[in-house]
């Protein structure tokens, strides 16, 4: 044990290893790698989001259809609802690689800050869509109860619905013009 | 424009003439037929008698179900919204083409009941057949359980027991076996022995996992009974597939069914009418509303009979249903307004007003060329080809109207499939950044713009509601309460919009409009102080006029998403488009993608759309609660009335 100790203060106190593990650190966090963690985030974050609402909502349908088979086609309107939470994120990492022309098969050299400013630019869709696809799940689910009982109030199921659809939209435009603006060195 | 002034129609008639009543009214297609309350003290009594209802729903149910086993056999698949025939229902009815079609659809469901009983015996020989077939070497009659002296019976072993060990152990026990066959899970068995033995043997077998067969009802050899199953299964397919030929048989008579269906729902409708009415000892009473405009065919209609009416105008405390009247652009949008709520009789039908902001709002969210003349082609032209019914017709030609505006508005804000004209140019033609087509703002370029163009159009849309409600106001007979609850304002907003453009005129502008709005809210308070103090708290409702104006900023988010939705599939696909496989790539990008962003942007826009109407705008405004006008009809499901 105290052997290993040794060695290990050894190791740490070698100019070269040390500077090797500060290279190391560096590398992995580059202003490239930071500024695709927040894309990640972003489609990861409102996917989870949209994945369980969509996912709920595909249960009470599945309720539904065994009582009225007729009304899939309104009620997959509201499944179809909470999906598009991810679609938003998966725009704004799209819009991310595009502008860091990583698509174009080149990396850019970003310093650190550069990088955090992505992922600050990623939070707002990635966090309101996470949480208004939950929110949008619940009424779009309840939506489909709704549908059961009277399958003529589709448009009043869809609209109370739709309504949530808002906020992730604002988390979209505000992502959308951060990323726009973001600096590319 | 407007909602259509209601007469109460009161109608007493000989109990005799009720159905006959009813059918009249219901071709005059403008009764709409009130629920009559049980009146003790007037001896009114409400029909109850439901037996006549539930006797027509059965029979529009066999109806259906015989429509739907010959629609299988139809020799020409209907395309999408065929035109319906055209036939007089009423002389159907009593003509002796009901009765026929009525056996015809009894004829159907029998043949159909049949079909199903042979299928059920086919399934069941089949099964038969599979119990059957391990035994298939079998010589003797199933049923052989053996003779004074010996006993014989059938089973399987499991297959994890080896043959050899199942052999061995029943010849020591004294049995004789005999393997018949074997399959993944068992191995099949006869077995004969010496009834002194039978328990002996019992107890061998238990250990080694024997499961007896009992086929005791056959008294054939496995191969016989299998062979006469066979024929079994084979004569009920037959016997379904000659059922399923008298079913194509009739196919060609499907119309006379159809028609059969409107007949019996036409009765059926009748016949629930007839419970909303009441009765006396001898009498009838209908209570029911008219359309003004179509009192005088009522009146012509009801002097021919032997009744006595009565067209009144509505008295207090009556509802009158809410029809709305209005032109051929402006009547697609109520449907709008009745899943928000139907206006007050004697309030203000907004449609025209609330359609020209409709399609503007409904433009500027989904601004494209493209998009607006596909919403417009698939829209106008599903209307001209399809012919559908009065409902859908309306339905699409507000998205067509809407498609019009997204045109226009795509000229004004250079949206042709979003980019995809300058992506083209730059990746195709090599042109570096190409220009904008955009006349007044492009929103992926200038978003602030587009924001400032939002909320300009929803300070109109605002302004334009409180002018509705002065409107309302003034026509009501308040002309005073109409300009002083309006007007000062608006004279504080131009007042606001003057500070920004001309300082020095704007401040005093803006603050004659807080004078006058001090001086004049508070007016319908009692005291000097209550009226001042009123006044002043008017004023928070400029925090409600400026939150109602931030939301029209959705205009602009949903204008922008569609917009960057578009782009990033244009992008995608024109990624893929290189070389002749690329391109056909890019174009499944194209279709799926802009395809995706039409429906999920119409979707929003509508909402949207919706939302501004029924909060910002109505809530300037609107008297909500009425009940919709739902004259009887007789039924149009596949038929359209000749007499027309």
């Amino acid at each position: 044990m105290e052997n290993l100790l040794l060695t290990i203060t050894a190791v740490a106190e070698n100019e070269e290893v040390r500077y090797r593990f500060m290279d190391f650190i560096r590398e992995l966090t580059s202003g490239v790698n930071i500024a695709l963690l927040g894309a990640a985030i972003a489609v990861i974050l409102s996917g989870i989001g949209s994945a369980i609402a969509v996912g709920k909502v595909g249960e009470a349908v599945s309720g539904l259809m065994t009582e009225n088979p007729n009304l899939f086609g309104k009620a997959l309107v509201l499944q179809a609802l909470p999906g598009t939470q991810g679609l938003y994120g998966f725009i704004i990492a799209f819009m991310v690689l595009l502008r860091l022309g990583i698509l174009g098969g080149n990396i850019p050299d970003l310093s650190f800050a550069s990088g955090m400013y992505y992922v600050f630019a990623c939070l707002p869709v990635a966090i309101g869509g996470y949480f208004s696809a939950l929110r949008q799940g619940r009424v779009a689910a309840s939506g489909v109860m709704l549908l059961s009982k009277q399958p003529d109030a589709a448009g009043k199921a869809i609209t109370s619905a739709g309504l949530v659809e808002l906020y992730a939209i604002f988390a979209l435009i505000i992502s959308l013009l951060f990323v726009l603006q973001a600096p590319v060195a | 424009m407007s909602i259509a002034r209601m007469k109460k129609l009161s109608l007493l008639l000989p109990q005799g003439d009720v159905d006959r009543m009813i059918t009249k009214l219901m071709y005059l297609r403008c009764v709409d037929v009130e629920q009559v309350r049980d009146d003790e003290e007037a001896g009114l009594k409400t029909f109850r008698d439901e037996a006549e209802v539930a006797g027509l729903r059965r029979r529009l149910l066999e109806v259906e179900s015989a429509i739907k086993a010959l629609t299988r056999f139809e020799a020409q698949k209907k395309v999408f919204g065929a035109k319906r025939t055209a036939v007089d229902l009423r002389k159907f009815s009593s003509s002796p083409g009901y009765r026929a079609a009525l056996e015809l659809a009894g004829e159907v469901n029998g043949i159909v009941e049949k079909i199903e009983t042979a299928r059920a015996e086919e399934a069941r020989c089949r099964e038969k057949i599979k119990e059957l077939e391990p035994w298939i070497s079998y010589d003797l009659p199933l049923g052989f359980t053996g003779t004074e002296y010996t006993l014989a019976m059938l089973g399987s072993f499991p297959a994890n027991i080896s043959e050899e060990r199942v052999v061995a152990g029943i010849l020591e026990a004294g049995g004789a076996v005999e393997l018949l066959g074997r399959d993944g899970s068992a191995s099949y068995v006869s077995i004969i022995c010496h009834r002194s033995d039978e328990d002996k043997l019992a107890r061998v077998m238990a250990r080694l996992g024997f499961v007896k067969a009992a086929f005791r009802d056959i008294d054939k050899t496995p191969a016989a009974a299998l062979e006469e199953y066979k024929r079994a299964a084979g004569n009920a397919l037959k016997a379904c597939n000659e059922y399923e030929a008298e079913l194509r048989e009739r196919a060609a008579r499907l119309g006379e069914l159809e028609i059969l269906y409107d007949a019996v729902s036409t009765e059926l409708r009748a016949a629930e009418t007839k419970l909303r009415l009441a009765s006396t000892e001898n009498c009838a009473y209908l209570s029911g509303w008219v359309p003004e405009k179509n009192e005088a065919r009522v009146v012509s209609v009801l002097d021919k009979c032997d009744c006595a009416y009565e067209l009144t105008e509505p008295a207090e405390g009556d509802e009158p249903p809410i029809l709305l009247v209005n032109n051929s652009f402006a009547k697609n949008f109520e449907w709008v307004i009745g899943m928000y709520s139907y206006p007050k009789y004697g309030s203000y039908d907004p449609s025209f007003i609330m359609g020209i902001f409709y399609c503007l709002i409904f433009g500027l969210m989904f601004a494209d060329v493209i998009y607006g003349l596909i919403m417009v082609a698939v829209c106008f032209g599903g209307v001209k080809l399809l012919r559908p019914r009065e409902g859908t017709r309306r339905f699409l030609l507000m998205f067509g109207y809407c498609g019009i505006a997204c045109t226009v508005m795509g000229v004004l804000f250079g949206g042709y499939m979003s980019d995809l004209v300058q992506q083209i140019m730059t990746n195709f033609m090599g042109i570096e950044n190409p220009p904008s087509l955009a006349l007044l703002v492009d929103p992926l370029q200038n978003p602030v713009g587009l924001l400032v163009v939002a909320l300009i159009v929803g300070g109109v849309h605002l302004i334009a509601g409180m002018a509705v409600k002065m409107y309302i106001t003034w026509r009501d007979g308040h002309p005073l309460d109409a300009i002083l609850d309006t007007l000062p304002w608006w004279v504080l907003f131009a007042g606001l919009i003057l500070l920004y453009f001309m300082p020095d005129i704007g401040r005093w502008v803006a603050l004659a409009g807080v004078a006058s709005l001090v001086l004049t809210q508070g007016r319908k308070n009692k005291n000097i102080v209550t009226k001042f103090l009123g006044g002043v708290f008017s004023l928070y409702n400029l925090i409600n006029f400026a939150s109602d104006l931030v939301s029209y900023s959705r205009i602009m988010a949903l204008g922008l998403a569609s917009a960057v939705l578009g782009q990033v599939m244009n992008i995608l696909g024109i990624m893929l488009g290189k070389g002749p496989i690329g391109f056909i790539f890019m174009i499944l990008v194209f279709v799926a993608g802009h395809g995706l962003n039409m429906a999920l942007n119409i979707l929003g826009s509508f909402v949207h759309t919706s939302r501004l109407q029924y909060i910002e705008f109505f809530g300037k405004f609107f008297e909500d609660g009425g009940r919709a006008f739902t004259p009887v009809l007789p039924a149009d499901k596949y038929t359209a009335d000749s007499t027309e």
